[in-house]
């Protein structure tokens, strides 16, 4: 991955000096610190900050296309490359041995249909002067961010938000009804982002800019329409071939790949094909000093498993607390939970020890339908179809061991907890009530005036946001679709994801996220994809030969980092000044006497339930990023 | 007395308020969305270690536990 910013008018010409790109390749040098250039042209400003993994002699950037016509600055990878300059671009003269020049010449031949045959991760700027067109070209999935802005006839464009935000001619501003979406759905809805006036290149969507303006159009989607009938033992054959080769093409490289362990199916299925391509591996995994969420005892198991160079890392709560707001500085946003902050210490081990990409196995869970959250609607679902059944509510107890069921008798709780809208199965939020009502309880914390312009329907937003009809697939299919559209592209894959890697110039490569997988995926039956309440059935049915036991038989585990214990921690108290009166008042949001309820809570430390730990982690989080992002702009 | 610590007890720690007219004594918590089966737990710990009370399972129902009143009438039941 890399960093790219620019600025586009095709209606005035640009100034010819480069002192605003310049400035806002400064705040992209995590991403890109090999090497920094940028051109001028009288339209289109490009620049590019470059984290050099394929072609490291010749590959910088800009990159043109023969006659000079065409001019792209690119992050991310193009996997199949190799084979697209074999099989489209034989007798192209090329001039690099880079993924990027396959971009221009691409499009030199096809025009903007190029990008159906990519599959990578990729964030595109690329002009084309015969046209007089600039296209913003963002990957499928959401892996690669870009984010825009217009200002008096000029487009800027950029990797990050705060590339923007520098040149002073963006203006940085809370926008309440994406702070709505973020409350309920941990992710602003895109295009939208939590800033005012800026916006994202939707995953699978492209933006043309040209003198008439700028349009959006999307090119790719999820499906999960028309079920194949293959049987199984047919369907883990397809899956594995396709797996084996996301895989190999994600070891193309022209410096060492390694690969984060979590412990749990996904990472270590990724480990076993590594394995067994060959690949000389070194393993990265979190450790925590609190015994629920510390993993140690499976990596250890995996790692000896497959013999491979293990790190660990523990990541106390005295460094939770003290990278908290460099967490936010590089999330762009406010977060529920700590849990970026780890990956992002992970990632700055993975770089000490000289690594700049780690494969893993982010996306098995969305595709697959790996979480509690699909278990949930499925049980939901369920007891719709009796909702006067004592007994199908209690099925829910086998989930969310944190909530503490075990001592309750009365399925009173679990109705009003898990009975919201029970009946309403086409609904698009139909497995989100839940926990949209944990994380929206922040909205009562805010100032009456905030607090009255939530007060949206979220079920709208959500329609007109998502190209997606109500009703157009099941519950499951549509618990998959609307977490894929928001919580993976927005918070796992961004503020989990590319942000925490890049923060310390670490590039991230997921092989369940190659779109021919995902395509895979959502044409398997459910049954292969949750078994009864058996999730990711068909990857624990292929690879149940391949990797330990232990690790296939253990029940999941969701990747969690101590909140609030952790946070109390910081030194100086630095984080708690961040919910003084004093700031709370200038910050505007939030009600100074009811924060300082949940945070007497929190210091006699009695604030131990997930929904106060969620409370307390995002009021923080949202006043840091008021402070670094709003008020200091 | 102890109607008094019980509401302060929640509007304190489910409410994050000193307004008590957030708060009537038969308001129903789970209708209000003040106490879920995440917060439930936290308000039987407060009932055992206030009142010294023990809180069966068979008695961690809504009748015993969804507002002030109820609630006050299931501890002094016990006491």
């Amino acid at each position: 991955m890399c960093g790219i910013s620019g600025l586009i008018n095709y209606n005035n010409t640009l100034p010819q000096d480069g002192h605003i790109i310049d400035a806002m390749l400064s705040v992209l040098t995590h991403r890109g610190p090999d090497n920094q250039s940028f051109v001028l042209t009288p339209h289109n400003h490009f620049g590019h900050t470059r984290l050099s993994i394929i072609d490291l002699k010749s590959g910088d950037q800009p990159i043109y296309n023969r006659d000079k016509t065409i001019c792209t600055v690119f992050n991310g990878e193009i996997y199949n490359y190799l084979e697209l300059r074999h099989e489209h671009l034989s007798d192209y003269p090329f001039y690099t041995e880079s993924d990027t020049e396959v971009i221009v010449a691409l499009y030199d031949k096809y025009g903007i249909d190029f990008i159906g045959l990519l599959n990578g991760q990729f964030a595109i700027a690329l002009y084309d002067t015969r046209l007089n067109k600039t296209f913003l070209i963002r990957d499928r999935i959401g892996i690669s961010p870009l984010f825009y802005s217009s200002n008096d006839d000029t487009v800027y464009f950029a990797s990050e938000i705060k590339s923007l935000l520098i040149t002073g001619r963006v203006p940085a501003k809370l926008d309440t009804d994406a702070y709505f979406d973020f409350i309920h759905l941990w992710s602003a809805l895109a295009p939208g982002t939590l800033f005012a006036d800026i916006n994202q290149v939707s995953p699978g969507c492209y933006v043309e800019i040209n003198r008439s303006g700028i349009s959006s159009k999307r090119y790719w989607d999820f499906d999960f329409d028309s079920p194949n009938e293959q049987p199984l033992d047919v369907a883990i054959e397809q899956l594995d071939g396709l797996l084996d080769d996301a895989v190999k093409i994600r070891l193309r490289s022209d410096v060492p790949v390694a690969a984060y362990l979590s412990g749990g199916l996904d990472s270590t299925i990724i480990l076993s094909y590594l394995t067994r391509q060959g690949a000389d591996l070194e393993t990265f995994s979190l450790t925590f000093d609190d015994e629920h969420l510390n993993e140690e005892r499976y990596q250890s198991e995996v790692a000896s498993y497959f013999s491979v160079r293990h790190h660990s890392f523990r990541a106390n709560y005295q460094l939770i607390a003290d990278n908290f707001i460099k967490t936010i500085w590089h999330t762009e946003s406010p977060l529920f939970r700590t849990s970026p902050t780890p990956m992002m210490l992970l990632s700055s081990e993975a770089h000490a020890n000289d690594f700049k990409v780690v494969l893993t196995g982010e996306g098995a869970d969305e595709i697959f339908g790996g979480y509690d959250i699909f278990k949930e609607a499925k049980i939901r679902e369920f007891w719709a179809r009796s909702p006067n059944s004592s007994w199908r509510p209690l099925l829910l107890k086998k989930l969310y061991p944190y909530l503490d069921f075990k001592n309750i008798s009365s399925t009173e709780y679990l109705k009003n907890t898990f009975g919201h809208n029970i009946g309403q199965t086409n609904s698009l939020l139909y497995a989100f009530y839940t926990r949209a009502n944990i994380t929206s309880a922040v909205g009562s914390f805010m100032q009456a005036d905030i607090k009255k312009q939530l007060e949206l329907d979220l079920e709208s937003r959500v329609q007109e946001h998502l190209p997606i009809t109500p009703g157009k697939y099941g519950v499951f299919n549509t618990a998959q679709y609307v977490e894929a559209k928001t919580i993976m592209a927005g918070y796992i894959l961004s503020s989990q994801g590319d942000r925490m890697l890049m923060a310390n110039s670490v590039e991230g490569r997921y092989p369940f996220l190659d779109h021919r997988v995902i395509e895979f995926a959502g044409k398997l039956k459910n049954r292969f994809k949750m078994n009864g309440l058996n999730e990711k059935y068909i990857l624990k049915q292929m690879v149940k030969n391949r990797i330990p036991e232990s690790v296939l038989k253990r029940p999941k585990q969701p990747y969690r980092a101590p909140d609030i214990n952790a946070l109390m921690q910081s030194k100086d108290n630095q984080l708690l000044d961040f919910l003084s009166e004093d700031q709370l008042r200038r910050n505007g949001l939030f009600d100074p006497s009811k924060v300082s309820k949940l945070v007497n809570k929190a210091i006699k430390g009695r604030a131990k339930s997930v929904k106060d730990n969620m409370l307390f982690t995002t009021i923080l989080s949202t006043q840091i990023w008021v402070d670094k992002f709003i008020q200091a702009h | 007395m102890l109607k008094d610590k019980l509401r302060l007890f929640i509007l304190e720690n489910f409410l994050f308020t000193d307004d008590q007219g957030e708060l009537n004594d038969e308001d129903s918590f789970m209708d209000q969305g003040i106490i879920d089966s995440t917060a439930i737990l936290e308000l039987i710990f407060f009932i055992e270690e206030e009142f010294s009370i023990k809180v069966e399972d068979e008695e961690m129902i809504p009748d015993n536990l969804d507002s002030i009143n109820k609630a006050v009438r299931f501890i002094e039941s016990k006491s």
